[in-house]
């Protein structure tokens, strides 16, 4: 199996395609809730976290006859459930259904054609930035115990890339993403 | 050692380009100044790998098998019998001038880039203007360090020295990290700075 940052670009150049045959003006819809959703977990993440952790977590581990104590790796499996799952919801209800784009068409040439490659690299850079830093942050629950990923074998290039991640970069500051998405609203309903 | 004038030279140099080459952008639109980029690497890559000298030799050979050609009186049997003296040709690129030449392919070649503009439609605009500022500083990042800092210039046929030339590439090095410090942001921060003002200007150009 080839290293985890392979897969990671592949799925960015699938975002790439996506954007190349959709046009960015309905990619940049799905920028924007990309920054909404993350802007969300890392402005609230840590709170939701605790309390999970705290209360609700080890109640619903205990009715299932397990031991809170002992069940880490499920508690940060059903944590890396909770925050992968909304992104994905999102991506998907914005690919499935009703998408909301931008008005207006992308201008032709190599001007769309390069806009379009940039926005569907920050779609692909956000969405698997962040499902890369939460299975990293909960140490790729089950997936090691099956045998299926070990990150001991992380490249040292892998290493770096997590470093660059959106919610890593963003961890301090979410109010930039959230403001920036906010221009980017502003801008779509200019006209 | 750079001295403080050295670098402040870098940074005007710099400023001077990226403004420069950055207002012609914006007039040109991208279309043209991305022709521009694609001539600026066929350029550099005919100059700095092994397809330069390549392309002189070759030129060499053509000039000498025309020159036989026309002793010959451009008459096929004559040429066969002329045929070995060909060595004895003098090359028409001699390699104390080979550098020399390639640079000036090099040049020609942008010059190409902006000529073939001309004729693409492509109308003034905020990416171009970032096109253009990409293809100043690769222009003055490859041409400033062939340049001398103190006249007289090269005579002709003469090489740029390895000292000036690091000496330059030196100034444009430094003349870029004060820019980076001056605005207080890290590379990481700066092209996302660079890829938040692309986005909000992909919205801008929706129609």
């Amino acid at each position: 199996m080839g290293p985890i940052e392979t897969l990671w670009g592949v799925i960015v150049l699938v975002f790439v395609i996506i954007a190349l045959v959709r046009g960015y003006n309905k990619e940049l819809g799905v920028t924007v809730l990309l920054l909404i959703v993350l802007f969300l977990e890392l402005q609230f993440g840590d709170m939701v976290e605790a309390r999970l952790k705290s209360d609700i977590l080890p109640t619903l581990i205990r009715a299932f006859g397990g031991d809170p104590d002992r069940a880490v790796e499920v508690q940060n499996f059903l944590l890396l459930l909770i925050f992968q799952g909304l992104l994905i919801v999102v991506i998907f209800a914005t690919y499935a259904g009703r998408t909301f784009s931008f008005p207006g068409s992308p201008p032709r040439g190599i001007e769309g054609t390069f806009f379009n490659v940039l926005v569907g690299l920050v779609n692909g850079y956000l969405f698997t930035g962040t499902l890369w830093y939460y299975l990293h942050k909960y140490d790729y629950p089950f997936l090691k115990r099956w045998g299926l990923f070990d990150p001991t074998l992380l490249t040292d290039r892998a290493k770096r890339m997590l470093e660059y991640v959106p919610p890593a970069l963003f961890h301090d500051h979410p109010e930039f993403l959230a403001a920036f998405a906010g221009i980017l609203v502003i801008l779509s309903v200019r006209k | 050692m750079q001295n403080s004038g050295d670098v402040w030279q870098g940074i005007v140099t710099l400023f001077a380009l990226l403004l420069l080459f950055g207002y012609l952008g914006w007039r040109r639109g991208f279309a043209r100044e991305f022709i521009v980029f694609v001539a600026i690497l066929i350029g550099q890559i005919i100059r700095a790998t092994d397809l330069g000298p390549q392309l002189v030799v070759k030129i060499n050979q053509f000039w000498a098998l025309f020159k036989i050609a026309a002793k010959a009186g451009f008459s096929p049997p004559k040429m066969l019998e002329l045929a070995g003296e060909i060595a004895t040709i003098e090359p028409l690129i001699p390699p104390d001038r080979q550098e020399a030449f390639l640079f000036l392919l090099f040049l020609f070649v942008i010059f190409l880039g902006y000529f073939v503009g001309q004729f693409i439609s492509s109308r003034p605009s905020p990416v171009g203007m970032i096109m253009g500022m990409i293809n100043g500083y690769l222009i003055g990042a490859l041409l400033l360090p062939v340049l001398p800092r103190e006249l007289p210039a090269h005579l002709p046929g003469q090489t740029a020295s390895v000292a000036q030339r690091q000496q330059a590439q030196e100034v444009m090095r430094r003349g870029l990290q004060q820019v980076g410090e001056i605005l207080g942001v890290q590379p990481v921060y700066a092209l996302l700075l660079l890829i938040a003002l692309l986005l909000l200007w992909a919205a801008w150009e929706l129609r």
